[in-house]
């Protein structure tokens, strides 16, 4: 009796034991519930269209210009090949709709707070962005892009004519969207909130696109010259820049790496990287006094005498380029060893008079003053950019190749306008020599593609991938159905 | 000695384990029984005796069991036992795993032999399956196979995983070199689960680096799905079982045993190989200035095209050509003339002779690795306890100088019979890893041999650098050399702009790691009735991880401003504890039916933070805190927690011991899905028929089984991000939408964005139905024996990131589609070809292959990142040659090769099979064992032999085209055709859809190193690739056990000593790397050889 009686305790005890161990346990798993684990602790579930517009003017922004650079021959890299050097590019990038998905999500969360500068920045940058793809493809997705959200993962496309009417209608709409007394931006690291500084960039966006389009002056769908003169003859409606101040431009900071000179530390820029050869005899032709303010004299030699400065032709093979660069001049240390160096402009005024100079030569714009002040306003903004003294500006604008001739003036301003986006305004300067054939390029042993410069960029893979049937139409109605990177585009045919 | 020693460790360290428990269980009450056993049974009858094998090797561990009584003991080391019996001819049950239990009446008075027969019939193999629940393997109707730990302990390597490679058909273990990296583990393909004692890991916080060899009893290694099914989602990549070693195994009382295996560096099983010839500089030209290009000759080129080396030159007064080097002497008072290859140049530093110095350099600067591994274990038992206790430390000296790891393992574990039905367990492991210094892998400057192999050149003797800061201290900025005049400023090195100085990187630049983890559990079993019987046990694994990375002043890192010198530091902190608690029931019904039936619940949680913070500068030299921050520190804090809860059964049926059946079922609910997905449920089968039980089959089958599994398993883990698929931070938390937070401008403005991919709503967990097949023979008495087994696996609509048109605005969509199909077949061979009285020599083949293929894509797309339905997924995609129908280069009217204009599909990856072979042999006291393994097929991209040639130091670019070249003559005319007509067009894949191209021999002569720039320097993996093949005498292992009549008069039970071998031979085509472990541009330590001696004691 007493053992069993023993074991009943034991028994007892030992239940006990076993739920004392899975108290324990239980006790020690965690307590959470469900929904505890239903908000993500890294990353916020929203945000606001001033959080977007910081990120959106990064992207936009913050760019290492050296590929674009070498594309447009104002610099060579002979390190190893590479493809915006040599001209063996293939398919370009649609990463500006990765943009645009912030400029749309901050237009969605503008839209629902009534925040209407927003909505113009909006317009200026879907401009901006699709301009931008459209001169690197030719035809695009354009009407039906962006609508991911509400399903349709295949968009059409849109002609490179569609495109432009619909842009340049966004910027007409930005204009009048953008108001100081609607309030200051939040989170604009570009004009500091000031919507009508937006406003002056709309606008000088607006004539670099019609310049673009000069070989459709006689569209009559685009109207290019009423666009043009109609902006020069309000300019209380459409104000403009009126100096190097108003440039939209990011002005770099110390605070941390990602806020540096997008090339600082960039060692192949200092090394394996040269000024192109053709830019350095178009300075050194001119007596251009940037060209030092750009560039290092050849190595050993001193600084700030035109006869130590020289380039290596980028049409050359790599290991002749090499073998060149020991003779030549590389950029200007401060790009690669100054944390700040300069701003980066992405439209600026200096382009602005030039695009104005173009419009008055070309005879589209009356009583906007005369093609020759507002060349002379372009450059003088461009020496000034570069720190040049008043004395040698002046001296400059005199001489022989640079005064202004109305006879070469078109040319004139082509190459001017090249100088002034060294470093500057990514491909736009390929874009413009592309339209213009200023200045040419050297090809050679050393560049792909026969020796041509690319006219433009393939498709993206991924667009033959998951949206092939669109692009498929697209290109019927292009470059003879091909994708070629020689294809001769809309826009410049 | 020995008493007292058994006294301290039963008193003392089983009471230390266990009297918390005790007191709990016993109320207080004195703890009885365990520590006096022979107290209960007095006026008894004592018997003695020993047991052994045939071959009169002992059996420790045997059981011997009074009939009828729950009156047992256990055999010592020796096979002695003792037992109190009620009487003389009190009949004996006697058994031990493997062998034929045997019956034999108790004699007194004399020492009882007993001798076991092996069971050779029916294999009494038993086998740890999932949580930790142990079967007859007979039972088990999937594959699995085993390791015994006994295999792991003689040739260690510092991570156990690679002492798996080759030992089991189905896993694949990449080896690597560098110190202190993870092996890549893949099981049938992919990653899978390892399992501790019953208690799943995370790989977040345990990994074999925790595991010290010594400690573990065996590796059971559970391939397929269906094994692993009552995991959940845990299991769906198979489990790797590990069981530790406990005092309950081993002999009665108290037995102590020492491991010690060093292991030493002999040489080079696989080292990268360099020109001597060139030194550095451009088209054999250069002079040092300030290796900034401040007006030298391509002083800050970084490439070694420089001028030929060890050329006489009777004007000078070495008798050799001079030119200024990184270690001229520097006289501003002077101007020195030089010549190279007739251009004269002046310098104020002094020319020096251009000797090829550096011949052996890596030799020079590498150290032998050293390893060595000792470790001690307790254990002891009794009736009703056992307790194991073990402390093991391993170190190992890298190669590379001032690097070293260290890992310290304490084990303990005890368990305790409470009374006849309750028993309890626990097992605790503390592991510490700690190392100052180890190498930086990868491809960069913070690599050494980037700094050493790669660029480099002959001209500089590596010992020159040893003094490795800058005489004076100072700086460049700009072209400007700023003089500090201190040390810890300013390297010391050939090359300013690019390099580091191998020896500033080993001991200034120093990445330390320090992880403390624990795992810990405890376990019940409580028989509730003789058939009922209750378990529950809980597991904690939790590990906090310091990783630091001190950058010195002049630290050269392309960009980002390293040249001021950086701290970095990061802290993990890892917790997963799992809880599982499951009732069983056994019955044996209807005559010949046996039926188990288990239902259980489950708990898991997860909790992963880490920590972050980099400096942006370093105002003083060498203080490595954020306070000394020149800029803003930059921190980033992440946590990830998931809970998963379970509940699940399985139910066994076996007939006769012919036909077994298991049955599992498993419902979770996770935090990581929304509801209703969160909940799911996961079924599996499987089904053994044993014919030999069944049949009378001819006498050559010793045993038979066919075996077939099905199961479906569903899994939480979502990959958001395709590029990062590891990312827990981001995945658990997969299904909800967020922003990403962006750069902050100015230090004011910060900025978000909206991810790229859209998430669907309703995702539900992803699926895998899984079948495999397979049988176990074994013929001629068990000498010849065949495992086989085929599967397939189809993962159904996997949540996957579908690609859709970047111009919508996304670039993927995050929705359930695609199915993948991945099959393979795994066979193993085991043979005895010779078995007699002295001499045994077993032999165990292992092979298996496994591939992937596309069944469909989401949405019905036929072709995705250009691999179509039907095809493998293993596909290496790039740039490569345009080549001729017999697979020439095809070069261009320049000379060159040209490319095709797309990337393309180059071929597979994926071996075509792999292979292990393991040999033992023993003679009497001798035993000698050796291993080979492979993988045989895929292809890789050797990016190091490219890179060789970019820099200039391949061997084969040491010729006199180079020289033609230096003097600008175009004289090399590459191999291969050039197109005299017609033209090729490619598919997407790189196919050729036309072709009617005519050929002719390229005949243009080119510019040698215009040449190797075309092509090697441009990023056409196409130049580089090879089949990964190889073959590796992975282990020999020769040891000598002594003769037990050889130890009588020392304190030792057993001793052994053996010499060992590891990484002996290596056969592969692939040039300057191991492809066993690497491919691509990593630059790996090279592989050693070691050889090494291991002694293993017990004492008495």
């Amino acid at each position: 009796m007493i053992s069993s009686k023993n074991r009943i305790m034991k028994q007892l005890i030992t239940y006990k034991y076993i739920v004392g161990v899975a108290l324990i346990i239980l006790l020690s798993t965690s307590c959470k519930k469900y929904e505890d684990f239903q908000t993500n602790p890294n990353q916020p579930s929203t945000s606001t269209p001033g959080l977007l517009l910081t990120g959106i003017c990064y992207s936009v922004f913050y760019y290492d210009n050296t590929s674009a650079s070498f594309s447009d021959r104002h610099l060579t890299y002979y390190e190893r090949g590479n493809s915006s050097q040599d001209y063996s590019w293939r398919e370009g990038s649609y990463d500006n709709y990765n943009i645009l998905r912030q400029v749309m999500q901050m237009d969605s969360f503008a839209a629902q707070t009534g925040q209407e500068q927003y909505r113009g920045l909006t317009k200026f940058f879907r401009a901006l962005l699709f301009d931008q793809l459209t001169e690197q493809f030719g035809d695009i997705p354009y009407s039906e892009a962006m609508q991911g959200i509400s399903g349709n993962f295949k968009p059409k496309y849109d002609d490179q004519e569609s495109v432009y009417k619909g842009i340049l209608q966004e910027l007409e709409d930005a204009n009048n969207l953008l108001d100081d007394t609607k309030g200051e931006i939040k989170g604009d690291i570009i004009y500091g909130g000031l919507a009508s500084q937006w406003k002056k960039a709309a606008n000088a966006l607006r004539l670099r696109l019609l310049i673009q389009l000069s070989k459709k002056e006689a569209n009559t769908n685009l109207n290019i010259k009423t666009q043009f003169q109609n902006i020069l003859s309000d300019p209380g409606k459409y104000p403009l820049f009126t100096s190097n101040n108003d440039n939209a431009q990011l002005v770099f900071n110390t605070s941390s790496q990602n806020n540096y000179y997008p090339d600082f530390g960039y060692l192949s820029l200092g090394t394996s990287i040269s000024m192109e050869k053709g830019f350095v005899d178009i300075l050194k032709d001119r007596s251009d006094p940037r060209l030092f303010a750009m560039a290092e004299p050849i190595p050993g030699m001193d600084a700030g005498i035109f006869a130590n400065y020289d380039g290596v032709n980028g049409g050359h093979t790599l290991a002749d380029q090499q073998t060149e660069s020991s003779n030549a001049s590389r950029i200007k240390s401060r790009y690669h060893d100054d944390k700040i160096n300069e701003p980066w402009i992405l439209i600026g005024y200096a382009e602005q008079e030039l695009l104005i100079a173009e419009a008055i030569s070309r005879g589209w714009v009356t009583g906007a003053g005369t093609a020759e002040e507002h060349y002379n306003n372009g450059i003088t903004a461009s020496m000034k950019f570069y720190g040049i003294d008043d004395a040698d500006i002046t001296t400059y604008l005199a001489g022989p190749e640079v005064a202004f001739n109305a006879a070469t003036a078109l040319d004139q301003i082509a190459v001017q306008k090249y100088i002034a986006l060294c470093m500057n305004g990514g491909y736009e300067a390929f874009y413009e020599q592309r339209r213009t054939g200023i200045p040419t390029f050297n090809v050679g042993p050393g560049t792909y593609n026969d020796m041509k410069v690319p006219k433009r960029w393939l498709y993206p893979q991924t667009e033959y991938d998951y949206n092939p049937s669109n692009l498929a139409t697209a290109l019927q109605g292009q470059y003879g159905g091909n994708d070629d990177v020689n294809g001769v585009m809309w826009l410049i045919q | 000695m020995k008493k007292r020693l058994s006294v301290l460790l039963s008193r003392g360290m089983a009471a230390l384990f266990l009297l918390g428990l005790q007191n709990f269980a016993f109320g207080g009450t004195t703890p009885a029984g365990h520590s006096s056993p022979t107290g209960f049974f007095q006026q008894k009858v004592t018997v003695k005796g020993t047991v052994s094998d045939e071959a009169g090797n002992p059996l420790a561990g045997a059981t011997i069991t009074e009939k009828g009584t729950s009156n047992s003991t256990v055999a010592g080391v020796r096979g002695d036992f003792t037992i109190a019996v009620r009487s003389s001819g009190s009949a004996l049950v006697v058994s031990y795993v493997g062998f034929e239990p045997q019956e034999i009446s108790a004699q007194s008075g004399k020492e009882m032999g007993i001798t076991m027969v092996r069971s050779e019939k029916v294999a009494t193999e038993v086998v740890v399956t999932a949580l930790g629940i142990r079967k007859e393997k007979q039972k088990v109707s999937y594959a699995t196979q085993e390791v015994k730990g006994a295999a792991l302990e003689k040739a260690p390597e510092p991570n156990v995983a690679e002492n798996l490679i080759g030992k089991v058909a189905g896993l694949n273990i990449l080896a690597k070199t560098n110190l202190f990296e993870n092996p890549e583990i893949l099981l049938r393909g992919k990653e899978t689960l390892v399992v501790i004692d019953g208690v799943p890991t995370d790989k977040d916080n345990f990994d074999f680096w925790n595991l010290n060899p010594n400690d573990i009893e065996n590796i059971n290694v559970l391939k397929g799905t269906a094994a692993a099914a009552l995991y959940g989602a845990l299991g769906i990549n198979g489990a790797i079982m590990i069981t530790t070693k406990k005092g309950k195994s081993g002999a009665k009382g108290v037995e102590v045993s020492f491991n010690s295996t060093t292991q030493f560096q002999v040489g080079f099983l696989r080292v990268p190989e360099t020109q001597h010839e060139y030194g550095m500089g451009w088209s054999g030209y250069f002079a040092f200035v300030n290796g900034k290009g401040g007006g030298g000759w391509y002083d800050d080129y970084g490439y070694v095209w420089g001028p030929k080396l060890d050329v006489k030159n009777s004007a000078t007064p070495s008798g050799y050509n001079e030119y200024p080097q990184y270690n001229s002497p520097y006289d501003p008072n002077t101007l020195y003339d030089f010549t190279q290859q007739g251009y004269s140049d002046q310098s104020h530093y002094k020319p020096l002779p251009g000797l090829s110095r550096g011949k052996d350099n890596l030799k020079n600067f590498l150290n032998n690795e050293l390893m060595t591994t000792n470790s001690v274990a307790v254990a002891g038992k009794n009736e009703n306890a056992d307790y194991r206790i073990s402390l093991t430390h391993m170190y190992q000296k890298g190669q590379i100088p001032n690097t070293h790891l260290n890992s310290t393992t304490l084990n303990l574990s005890g368990s305790l019979k409470v009374s006849d039905k309750f028993r309890i367990e626990a097992i605790a492991s503390y592991n510490k890893q700690y190392t100052p210094n180890f190498p930086q892998t990868g491809y960069g400057a913070n690599n050494f041999f980037y700094n050493i192999l790669l660029w480099m050149g002959p001209d500089v003797d590596i010992r020159d650098l040893r003094d490795y800061w800058k005489p004076g201290g100072g700086r460049y900025d700009g072209n400007v050399f700023v003089p500090y005049g201190v040390k810890d400023v300013q390297q010391f090195n050939y090359n300013y702009t690019w390099y580091n100085n191998p020896w500033y990187l080993a001991y200034e630049a120093l990445n330390g790691y320090n992880n403390d983890v624990v795992t810990a559990q405890a376990n019940a079993t409580y028989d509730i009735t003789k058939d009922l019987q209750f378990f529950v046990r809980s597991g904690i694994i939790t590990n906090n991880a310091l990783s630091t990375l001190q950058t010195p002043k002049s630290y050269v890192y392309y960009g980002n401003g390293d040249l001021d010198g950086n701290y970095n530091e990061k802290r993990q902190s890892n917790f997963q504890i799992v809880t599982d608690a499951l009732l069983t029931y056994k019955k044996a019904f209807l005559k010949n039916f046996n039926g188990t039936l288990s239902v259980g619940a489950s708990n898991r949680y997860n909790s992963n933070s880490y920590l972050q913070g980099q400096t942006s500068g370093l105002f003083v030299p060498k203080d490595y805190s954020f306070e000394n921050s020149i800029g803003v520190v930059t921190t980033v804090n992440r946590l990830a927690q998931r809970k998963v809860n379970s509940a699940f059964g399985y139910l066994d049926v076996d007939y006769k011991k012919m036909i077994y059946l298991s049955l599992t079922g498993r419902n979770d609910w996770t935090t990581t899905l929304q509801k209703p997905n969160n909940s799911y449920f996961y079924p599996s089968a499987s089904l053994g028929v044993i014919p030999t039980s069944m049949f009378k089959l001819p006498d050559v089958i010793s045993f038979a089984k066919l075996r077939g599994s099905w199961a479906r398993v569903s899994t939480d883990n979502i990959v958001v991000d395709p590029n990062d698929p590891s990312n827990i931070y981001k995945n658990w938390y997969g299904t909800l939408p967020v922003y990403n937070t962006g750069p902050r401008w100015n230090g004011t403005n910060g900025s978000s964005n909206l991810p790229g991919t859209l998430i669907q709503p309703n995702i539900k967990p992803n699926t895998t139905i899984s079948q495999e097949y397979g049988t176990e023979l074994r013929f001629l008495k068990n000498r010849l024996g065949v495992d086989f087994t085929y599967f397939t696996y189809i993962d159904k609509d996997f949540a996957i990131s579908a690609p859709v048109s970047t111009a919508s605005g996304f670039n993927f969509q995050l929705v359930n589609g695609d199915r993948i199909n991945r099959k393979g077949i795994e066979l193993v061979l085991t043979g005895t070809p010779i078995r007699t009285k002295d001499i045994k020599w077993d032999i165990t083949f292992n092979y298996s292959k496994v591939h992937e293929w596309v069944k469909e894509y989401y949405n019905g797309d036929s072709i995705r990142n250009a691999i179509k339905v039907g095809e493998r997924t293993d596909v290496f995609r790039d740039w490569d040659w345009e080549r001729s129908p017999d697979g020439q280069i095809v070069y261009g009217s320049n000379g060159f090769p040209q490319f095709i204009d797309h990337v393309v599909n180059i071929g597979h990856t994926d071996p075509d099979y792999i292979f292990g072979i393991t040999n033992s042999l023993s003679y009497k006291n001798f035993g000698l064992s050796f291993s080979f393994d492979g993988r045989i097929g895929g292809i890789m991209y050797n990016g190091l032999e490219q890179k060789l040639y970019e820099g200039g130091m391949h061997p084969s670019t040491a010729n006199s085209y180079r020289d033609d070249a230096y003097l600008g003559n175009a004289t090399f005319v590459g191999p291969g055709v050039t197109v005299t007509s017609g033209s090729a067009q490619y598919d997407v894949q790189g196919k050729i859809i036309t072709d009617d191209r005519k050929f002719a021999p390229n005949t243009t002569a080119v510019n040698y190193i215009d040449w190797i720039f075309a092509s090697f320097v441009n990023g056409v993996p196409g130049a580089n690739m090879y089949k990964r093949s190889f073959v590796k005498l992975r282990e020999v292992v020769l040891s000598y056990n002594f003769e037990p009549k050889l130890l009588r008069k020392t304190p030792f039970a057993s001793a052994s000593l053996s010499a060992t071998g590891r990484n002996l031979l290596l056969w592969t085509k692939v040039p300057f790397m191991d492809p066993d472990g690497y491919s691509n541009t990593t630059l790996a330590e090279p592989t050693y050889r070691n050889i090494g001696v291991n002694i293993n004691l017990k004492f008495k």
